[in-house]
């Protein structure tokens, strides 16, 4: 039963099930990482849209999304709720996972993760599965809660440079420039260690995987691509985490020509310091980003300090250049669910309470 | 840095990082490493994002964008494909440089590209240039019939062909950060791939229903570093991304071998030496998406056009058992 909001409607006194999907999708009879406790349902590709919860569905897009679901499944949401709050009551523990591979399987969705994998691939075989204008629906109309990381991120930008010959198609929503393969080759590939203000515990830093990752050349705020109304602004643009600018690999010339005239330390394989010279880039600078989500604190930051910029977040729609879900470490998978989309949840409860 | 002890093993599915023998590059002035190039996690990593997708042999770019634009989630540049290499005879080395930095130059997925079981100078030449995985594959000539390249001293990542468990494992334990089966390349016949992946799957099935202490005398019997194997049987698969290889030539085969419990597929010769190349390398991608439905793998399987010539797997093939290199 839906109701005008797109979501399942929920009673006064009913649980809320928080359900994130990830594009893609698929198990093997057998594998370890094959589940089917109860908090855990996939949505095969079938055309009568029972429910199933078989070890074996039906389709598999391009990508990394076991390793979501993994770190997806470990969340714990009531943890760091307010211990008496009417939501934490409400909201179920555990995160439901969808795998995604048809219009139906998002439909059931509170948010989606775009996994890693080949942004053309995915791109394609969404073009081919009937998935792609469903997926603009979802962020563009729908304005749903959506993450991408790595492949996932350049789907989401409004601009790719280094796009495959005659251009690739995108989801859009945010307003960045992204460049494909931005740091090089899979030689070029690296780790880093990100200092991350606004994840749990930030002393600890978080080890961003960066595999043929895209780099982030500019933000642009005006041109939102979503039909947003003609008064509202367009969301801002807040940066989450950033490279430490000392492990800025910089392994082929700037490509900016501003820059390259400025800079005498363009050689390969040097480390590269003075991109990110500009100290409001960093969000240590502001103790607490969170208090700036309409503020200006990507205001004045130029096309040349966005190069180390490696996560951002616009409105609902968030993207990492790197690979959280490649390590051990949640935190980012707990920071969306937080961040993004505990609070359009609560939103719609608290919309579906009125219509009541 | 390579005995067995001090090897990371590598992570499978979700699991963590975890530090890499491989240099770093990008050293702090006190000596901590601040940024690291080429670390297991990064080179494991890279396969991780290749899973459920079809990577097909090019020897142009103009092949390499057919193979782009059909879906393809990479590319393996080559001079000749394996058929021709099996028809040609000869030995067959790494392809020209200039070659295979035209197909980077042509498309925007990562590049593969082939070196001789053992040749390491051929590898060094190989991550010079930039390509994203370097594939240490039977089907050209071997240069070295004991040792195998050490893959832990390159930034490169590496994938090899594996007939059993234990061939699997040593290659990790060199520090291959991905496997595919051997199959029998350019024979456009499933058979040999199908028996290495069983192969691989029921020894795992075996090793993960072990005790410890039957797992010491299987490591020995399967000449598998003991570690791995124990990572192996606890998580019930292999620790890094495992694919199918070596006579695929359908979109049927490639479904075959994704629900025998692939994470995705090479398609070597079957793609380019078919009648309609870019319409089978697209079916053959849809396939791997929809492996387990048969109405999809039925539409995407109609009118092909030719497949390639297939050739029996017996005593007197025609270039011989490459399968068999690789020790």
């Amino acid at each position: 039963m839906l109701n005008g909001t797109g979501y399942p409607s929920s009673g006064l006194n009913d649980t809320i099930q928080v359900t994130i999907g990830i594009l893609g999708g698929y198990l093997h009879c057998g594998h370890s990482f094959s589940r089917t406790d109860a908090s855990f349902a996939l949505l095969p590709f079938l055309s009568q849209s029972r429910r199933y919860r078989l070890p074996c569905p039906d389709a598999a897009l391009q990508g990394a999304f076991v390793e979501h679901q993994t770190a997806l499944e470990r969340l714990d949401l009531r943890q760091g709720m307010d211990g008496t709050s009417e939501a934490r009551r409400r909201i179920d523990r555990k995160v439901r996972v969808v795998l995604v591979k048809t219009k139906e399987d998002l439909d059931v969705c509170h948010a989606l993760i775009i996994p890693g994998g080949e942004s053309t691939t995915i791109s394609l075989v969404a073009q081919r599965s009937g998935l792609f204008q469903p997926l603009k629906d979802f962020i563009h109309a729908q304005r749903k809660p959506v993450w991408g990381t790595c492949a996932g991120a350049i789907l989401l930008s409004r601009t790719v440079v280094g796009a495959k010959k005659g251009g690739q198609e995108l989801l859009g929503g945010m307003g960045v420039v992204i460049e494909r393969n931005g740091w090089g080759s899979q030689v070029e590939s690296f780790e880093a260690p990100l200092q991350v203000p606004g994840l749990r515990d930030p002393q600890t830093p978080f080890t961003g995987i960066f595999i043929r990752a895209p780099v982030i050349l500019s933000l642009d705020q005006s041109s939102f691509s979503s039909p947003s109304p003609p008064q509202t602004l367009p969301p801002s643009i807040e940066i989450i985490a950033c490279l430490p600018s000392d492990v800025i690999p910089h392994a082929k010339p700037l490509f900016l020509p501003s820059l390259s005239t400025s800079s005498s330390s363009s050689s390969t394989s040097e480390l590269h310091t003075h991109t990110l010279a500009n100290p409001n880039l960093y969000p240590d600078h502001h103790p607490d980003p969170h208090k700036n989500t309409q503020g200006t604190d990507t205001q004045g930051i130029g096309i040349e300090t966005t190069q180390g910029i490696v996560a951002l977040r616009q409105s609902n729609l968030f993207l990492t250049t790197f690979h959280p879900e490649l390590t051990d470490d949640t935190r980012f998978h707990e920071f969306f669910v937080r961040e993004c989309v505990m609070p359009c949840i609560l939103q719609i409860s608290k919309k579906n309470e009125t219509i009541e | 840095m390579t005995s067995p002890a001090s090897t990371p093993i590598p992570q499978g599915v979700g699991s963590a990082a975890t530090p890499s023998v491989a240099p770093t590059r990008s050293v702090q002035r006190d000596g901590t490493p601040s940024s690291s190039l080429g670390t297991f996690g990064v080179k494991s990593g890279l396969a991780q994002m290749l899973k459920g997708g079809v990577i097909m042999d090019v020897v142009n770019a103009e092949q390499a964008r057919i193979a782009e634009e059909a879906g393809a989630c990479a590319v393996m540049a080559l001079e000749r494909v394996p058929a021709d290499i099996r028809a040609q005879g000869g030995v067959a080395r790494m392809s020209d440089p200039a070659m295979i930095k035209e197909i980077v130059e042509a498309v925007t997925i990562p590049v593969m590209a082939k070196v001789r079981i053992g040749h390491f100078v051929e590898a060094q030449i190989l991550q010079a240039i930039g390509v994203d995985y370097i594939d240490e594959s039977e089907v050209l000539t071997p240069a070295d019939e004991e040792h195998h390249i050490n893959k832990h001293n390159f930034k490169v990542p590496f994938v090899c062909g594996a007939r059993n468990l234990g061939e699997a494992l040593r290659r990790i334990s060199e520090g291959a950060a991905f496997i595919r089966t051997k199959g029998e390349a350019g024979t456009g016949n499933v058979v040999e791939a199908v028996r290495h992946e069983r192969a691989v799957q029921s020894e795992i099935r075996k090793a993960s229903a072990m005790s410890e202490d039957e797992l010491y005398a299987f490591a020995k019997e399967i000449q598998a570093p003991l570690h791995l194997l124990k990572e192996t049987a606890r998580l019930k698969r292999l620790p890094v991304v495992n694919f199918a290889a070596g006579g695929l030539a359908t979109p049927a085969d490639a479904a075959m071998m994704m629900q025998l419990g692939c994470d995705g597929v090479f398609v070597g010769s079957g793609i380019f030496k078919s009648g309609d190349a870019a319409k089978r390398a697209r079916a053959i991608v849809q396939a791997v998406t929809h492996y387990t439905n048969p109405k999809i793998l039925a539409e995407v399987s109609e009118n092909l056009g030719e497949a390639m010539v297939g050739l029996t797997i017996d005593d007197q093939l025609k270039g011989g058992h490459l399968a068999s290199r690789g020790w």
